[in-house]
């Protein structure tokens, strides 16, 4: 075998595959705005014929469960020691402009103040619905999650969000005018950075900005599976046609989102929402962020190999969109993963040898072409954000880089760990990160 | 000796040209794909900007016209009244077909006519039924 040619069409593929990927992201997040401004236009509930087989709207379920509230929203909220940040997180949700809602905060076993914060803020806030449901040991995020909702959800609709996590006012409106079609069964936020003053928090800010670009594509093209667990919105009826959260995997918002898509993408649809803005903290150190990325990865390669079946999939209930190219290309992307810095090295070196920099400065001012398209582009931000987005712009290739290397990372970790893919143990447990709010009440207290 | 020094020096000479005119070769091309996506993506921008305002315009249009009040009739006899439609009334059409309905409320506070009600909380097979 000749090892350099293989190298050489290794590289080559890489190479085409994401130049070609990066230009569809760009030209469906195009479209997909337009589409966006085309929905709020347009807006009105569409309701299924009554020949129409179930779909999201009509989904139906075996088990007993608490009637529904037509309107009502339940925001459920994972607690696990969260005293820093649980305030905020409560205030942002009794700022918003939706007022029907029922906020159950899931605090599984907490040893800190976070339970009596809650429960400070029912008292100082009697006109919040809101609920403490307690877990009495540390069971895990998923099973604590499920609790509260199968006991305490009377919501048509669910919204998950973490405890450091803020909504804007408007995203609750917002994520519900999306259920008006009646194929919707969850709704994707778009999740923004909240304090990005150092660089970890701004490639973070960077990545989240290009990451969530690219849901538009899948949105437009009826292949997004991958929901997050910030104020991500469900159909109740969904959830409890597919018995809430699975916990047997590391993310268990992610296998939320692909249980649901397996029953079918054409009628149990997954949107991404543009508009619908929730806030979260950054990571703080680069273990931290290693860390949290292994787990993500990890997570997803668990989920993905738990729904494989649904790839190259035939049946009609799924687009050929998603099983022919969305869910290949998310297997195939953690594999180039590998390949990536091995192939960059090689570009490097051959740009050197043969004198042709082109290769590097053309990726280099692509990627800064990208970063600026996306900051410039983005209507929830401010102008004076978006200038100073800019002025940041040409680190981004460097700082993507550095990503790089923690998702190399990661994957070398899971694949040292490739035995728990495949057979997965029950996840009871959680910790939570170091909060940034956490250095302001030790400050504070000082 | 002499000849394997040849030998030695051709083989690094061919594989290194090969190779260099294979990255050359590959490097133009993703360059013409590179020149080719931008011009997409530049062609798509604009339509996004004249979409995004044509939209825009028409929602204005639209929300104008709904909150003008309707010019009075002047000498007009008045009108036999219709029958008031019965509240979240829907007007099925003989044609069972997916329809729209627009709201009339405010979107802040949100409710479907047919949310849960008309459906079974359980479904036929439940074992809990």
């Amino acid at each position: 075998m000749d090892v350099p040619i293989l190298i050489f069409w290794l590289f080559a593929a890489v190479s085409i595959l994401y130049v070609v990927h990066f230009g569809l992201y760009l030209v469906g997040a195009n479209f997909y705005d337009v589409w966006q401004q085309r929905r709020k236009a347009i807006w009105g509930i569409r309701f299924p014929a009554e020949y129409e087989a179930e779909c999201a709207a009509t989904a139906t379920w075996t088990s007993r469960a608490l009637p529904e509230v037509p309107g009502l929203v339940t925001i459920v909220v994972a607690a696990h020691n969260e005293e820093a940040a649980i305030v905020r997180t409560l205030d942002s949700i009794r700022h918003t402009t939706y007022r029907s809602v029922e906020v159950l905060v899931a605090d599984d076993a907490s040893t800190d103040l976070t339970g009596r914060l809650v429960r400070d803020y029912q008292v100082r806030h009697p006109e919040l619905d809101l609920r403490v449901v307690r877990m009495r040991t540390n069971v895990g995020k998923g099973v604590a999650l499920n609790s509260a909702l199968r006991r305490h959800g009377r919501g048509q609709f669910v919204m998950t969000l973490d405890a450091d996590s803020i909504l804007e006012p408007d995203a609750i409106t917002n994520a519900l005018s999306y259920f008006d079609d009646p194929y919707v069964a969850g709704v994707a936020a778009n999740v923004q950075i909240l304090a990005d003053t150092t660089v970890l928090g701004l490639l973070q800010r960077f990545e989240h900005m290009i990451g969530y670009r690219s849901k538009k594509l899948y949105s437009l093209l009826n292949c997004e599976f991958v929901v997050g667990g910030v104020a991500s919105t469900y159909r109740m009826r969904v959830l409890r046609k597919v018995d809430f959260y699975d916990t047997d995997t590391l993310t268990e918002d992610i296998g939320l989102s692909m249980k649901i898509t397996s029953l079918g993408n054409r009628r149990f649809r997954m949107v991404y929402g543009a508009d619908v803005v929730a806030k979260t903290e950054s990571v703080l150190t680069l273990p931290a962020l290693a860390k949290q990325r292994f787990r993500w990865k990890y997570g997803s390669l668990q989920n993905l190999i738990k729904h494989r079946a649904m790839m190259l999939n035939p049946s009609r209930r799924y687009t050929g969109t998603l099983t022919y190219y969305r869910m290949p290309m998310a297997m195939l992307s953690e594999f180039t993963l590998l390949v990536s810095p091995l192939a960059w090295t090689y570009a490097v070196y051959w740009s050197l040898a043969t004198q042709t920099p082109a290769l590097i400065l053309g990726a280099y001012a692509t990627i800064t072409a990208y970063t600026l398209l996306t900051i410039w582009l983005d209507d929830n931000m401010t102008v004076r954000e978006r200038a100073r987005l800019s002025v940041y712009a040409p680190t981004a290739y460097i700082l993507f880089y550095i990503m790089d290397l923690v998702q190399l990372t990661a994957a070398l970790r899971c694949i040292v760990g490739a035995r728990g893919l495949f057979r997965r143990p029950e996840i009871n447990t959680w910790t939570s990160p170091q909060r940034a709010g956490r250095t302001v009440v030790v400050a504070r207290g000082a | 000796m002499t000849r394997l020094e040849e030998n030695v020096t051709e083989t690094v000479q061919s594989t290194f040209g090969r190779d260099g005119a294979m990255f050359e070769g590959l490097l133009g091309f993703v360059a013409q794909l590179s020149v080719a996506l931008w011009s997409l993506v530049i062609l798509t921008a604009v339509i996004r900007f004249v979409g995004i305002r044509v939209y825009r315009h028409a929602a204005i249009r639209r929300a104008v016209a709904t909150t003008e009040p309707a010019p009075e009739p002047v000498s007009a006899p008045a009108p036999e009244p219709a029958p008031a439609p019965a509240p979240h009334a829907v007007v099925t059409p003989a044609v069972a077909a997916s329809m729209q309905i627009r709201l009339g409320g405010p979107r802040h506070q949100r409710a479907e006519p047919r949310s849960a009600a008309p459906l079974p909380a359980l479904a036929p097979d439940s074992v809990e039924a």
